[in-house]
């Protein structure tokens, strides 16, 4: 769509031919600057000589022109990936990059009488400024445009990259007997390094779990579908899709006031599931979702209970805790700790994603965090192993 | 001089004025002011209306800085600036047709600056950079010369041309401070026994380049005041 089509919408504007009068008006009115500083402003340019600085400026507006030619195509849709909650994600080509894979992600936000939602316009502002960061554990969003409009709502497309693989797909194809642990240590450390850049960006996940966790051919791994819970609560409400509880952290069960501490449960989900190669609590419902958390970890003390919550405390039985071994047989000492303060109940206890990177688990691999190289490296490291580090892909 | 330029600074001006009325903060208004410069980088005066870009860049500065204004009040708020010897817009189809025009033109504008309205503004940097050249000052000489003022006045001003594009906001915050003390005649004390400038300390980064550049632009701000 051109702009020019954009530019039918808009009635004439009868501001414009006020321009004029408006500039008579300005003339007899009374100072328009703050003016008593203008006077030594004069005296400046006494003190500094003019320098050239033309040229950087025409660089600038050239960048900008190019960018603007480069937004007006159309991606070619090729095929449905998923339906999900929120809304249909398409696998398209890119016509400009020389035809390559995108993923474009179609939802419909309200539209109302004050335009677009404050909530959704923050959200994707706010991902897009991210978008300078380039994160490697963060899918990039190429672009952003919204699509069709009426009066009750606008179709916005997310263009993110295209990654043909998951975490789950990525462990379903992995070969017996599964990952080897430096292969688990190296996604770990990508997916708590993706978390903690996200909470430092005041955004709270809050719904990680394998299926909106990327993994490249090259065994990178990359968040996706953050950021815009607000921007699909509109949608949510129409669609009556399951969203899967495995991976939510007792204080959404309990629906008490959650923040960062969520997402630390649930990579905390994803980190024993990297070992098992199968969730770790699958609960039917919420009461059996919380049953099963309690029967591996044990019921948690009275006073780490929530305040104001519907649940009782009372109506679980009291257990003991069960080894964690016996969940994951074959964790090591360093592991089994890391993980042990993911799976907190309390989440003020819960250990923060800054914190999980300093855990003594990744002490080997600190040097390398912020290289972000360490992915060939772990690769090659336990070829002794008979496990394999590099599941089929295609 | 050229005659863009001058619309410009009248329509930011309008920005400011349109913005005190509505009770907006400082940077919500600066990022109004961004979202109407960046705006008309890409775009030309003669394609769009000035004042209808700057009225809807009003209304989104509200929504991305969390300070919500209401539809209604920025619509009547901008027609009376720009009408004050008309009587105030009635409700009706003239106030539907205008209101529905700004909704409509945000969505085209998010386009336009494909949804990139979170803005870093110098502002933060100002604020913590005066805090801390304060320290070397004595107090008194502090007190008794308006520096912070003048490089406040300096930023809010420089809104009403494109400064804002075209350096960091770490060295706009730099530049004008630099520009207050020299509307002064004041020097950062010490400044003659260390090594390093003070404003070198302040962001690596920068250059005597960049701050002469920064000061030379908002002087030609000043100056297409007076022509205006």
């Amino acid at each position: 769509m051109s702009p020019v089509r954009y530019a039918e919408y808009f009635i004439v504007f009868p501001w414009s031919n006020s321009v004029k009068e408006r500039k008579n008006q300005e003339k007899s009115a009374e100072g328009l600057l703050h003016l008593q500083t203008y006077q030594h402003v004069r005296g400046v340019n006494a003190i500094l000589p003019p320098t050239t600085s033309g040229a950087s400026r025409n660089v600038q507006t050239s960048i900008m022109t190019s960018h603007k030619e480069k937004y007006d195509h159309n991606y070619e849709e090729i095929d449905v990936i998923g339906n999900g909650a929120y809304g249909t994600v398409f696998k398209a080509k890119d016509p400009r990059n020389e035809g390559s894979w995108v993923a474009i992600k179609r939802i419909k936000i309200q539209n109302t009488e004050e335009g677009m939602p404050m909530s959704a316009i923050r959200e994707i502002a706010l991902l897009k400024q991210l978008e300078n960061y380039e994160h490697p554990n963060i899918v990039r969003l190429l672009d952003v445009r919204h699509a069709q409009q009426s009066p009750t709502e606008i179709r916005l497309m997310l263009v993110f990259e295209y990654i043909d693989q998951d975490l789950s797909t990525y462990l379903q194809r992995c070969p017996s007997p599964g990952l080897g642990p430096e292969r688990i240590r190296d996604l770990m450390l990508q997916l708590l390094n993706g978390v903690d850049f996200l909470h430092a960006h005041r955004i709270v996940h809050r719904d990680l779990k394998p299926q909106n966790i990327l993994v490249t051919s090259q065994g990178q791994l990359k968040l996706a579908d953050f950021g815009l819970a607000r921007v699909y609560a509109f949608q949510m409400a129409l669609t009556s899709v399951v969203v899967t509880l495995w991976y939510r952290a007792p204080e959404v069960i309990l629906q008490d006031t959650y923040a960062t501490p969520v997402d630390m449960w649930s990579c905390g989900c994803i980190f024993a599931e990297l070992f098992n190669r199968r969730p770790l609590f699958c609960g039917q419902s919420e009461i059996d979702q919380l049953t099963k958390i309690f029967d591996a970890l044990g019921l948690p003390r009275e006073q780490d209970w929530p305040e104001n919550v519907t649940l009782p405390y009372h109506s679980f039985k009291a257990k003991p805790p069960q080894p964690i071994n016996h969940l994951i047989p074959e964790i090591d000492s360093d592991a089994r700790d890391l993980l042990e303060k993911l799976l907190i109940f309390n989440p003020h206890n819960r250990i923060t994603a800054h914190d999980s990177l300093q855990h003594p688990y990744f002490k080997d691999e600190l040097e390398s965090i912020r290289t972000s190289s360490s992915l060939s490296e772990s690769e090659s490291l336990d070829t002794s192993d008979c496990r394999s580090d590099t599941p089929v892909s295609k | 001089m050229t005659n863009t330029e001058k619309v410009h600074f009248v329509v930011n001006h309008f920005i400011n004025e349109a913005g005190l009325r509505l009770h907006m903060n400082s940077v919500p208004l600066a990022t109004a002011s961004v979202i109407y410069h960046k705006f008309f980088r890409e775009n030309s005066l003669q394609q769009y209306d000035p004042y209808l870009i700057a009225t809807t860049a009003l209304y989104l500065a509200g929504k991305e800085e969390e300070q919500h204004l209401k539809l209604r009040d920025v619509v009547n708020v901008c027609y009376r600036i720009l009408h004050s010897t008309k009587p105030p817009l009635e409700m009706g189809e003239a106030f539907m047709s205008l209101r529905d025009t700004v909704a409509n033109c945000e969505l085209f504008v998010l386009r336009m600056l494909q949804f990139k309205i979170s803005f870093q503004h110098p502002h933060k940097y100002l604020l913590h950079y005066l805090k801390f050249l304060k320290d070397w000052f004595e107090p008194y000489k502090w007190e008794t010369t308006p520096i912070a003022r003048s490089a406040w006045t300096f930023l809010k001003d420089s809104y009403h041309g494109n400064l804002c594009l075209l350096h960091k906001p770490q060295h706009i915050a730099v530049g004008l401070i630099y520009m207050a003390l020299e509307c002064h005649g004041v020097e950062v004390p010490l400044q003659s026994s260390v090594a390093i400038p003070w404003w070198k300390v302040l962001t690596d980064d920068i250059t005597e380049d960049i701050i002469k550049d920064i000061i030379e632009v908002v002087i030609r701000t000043y100056e297409i005041e007076t022509l205006a």
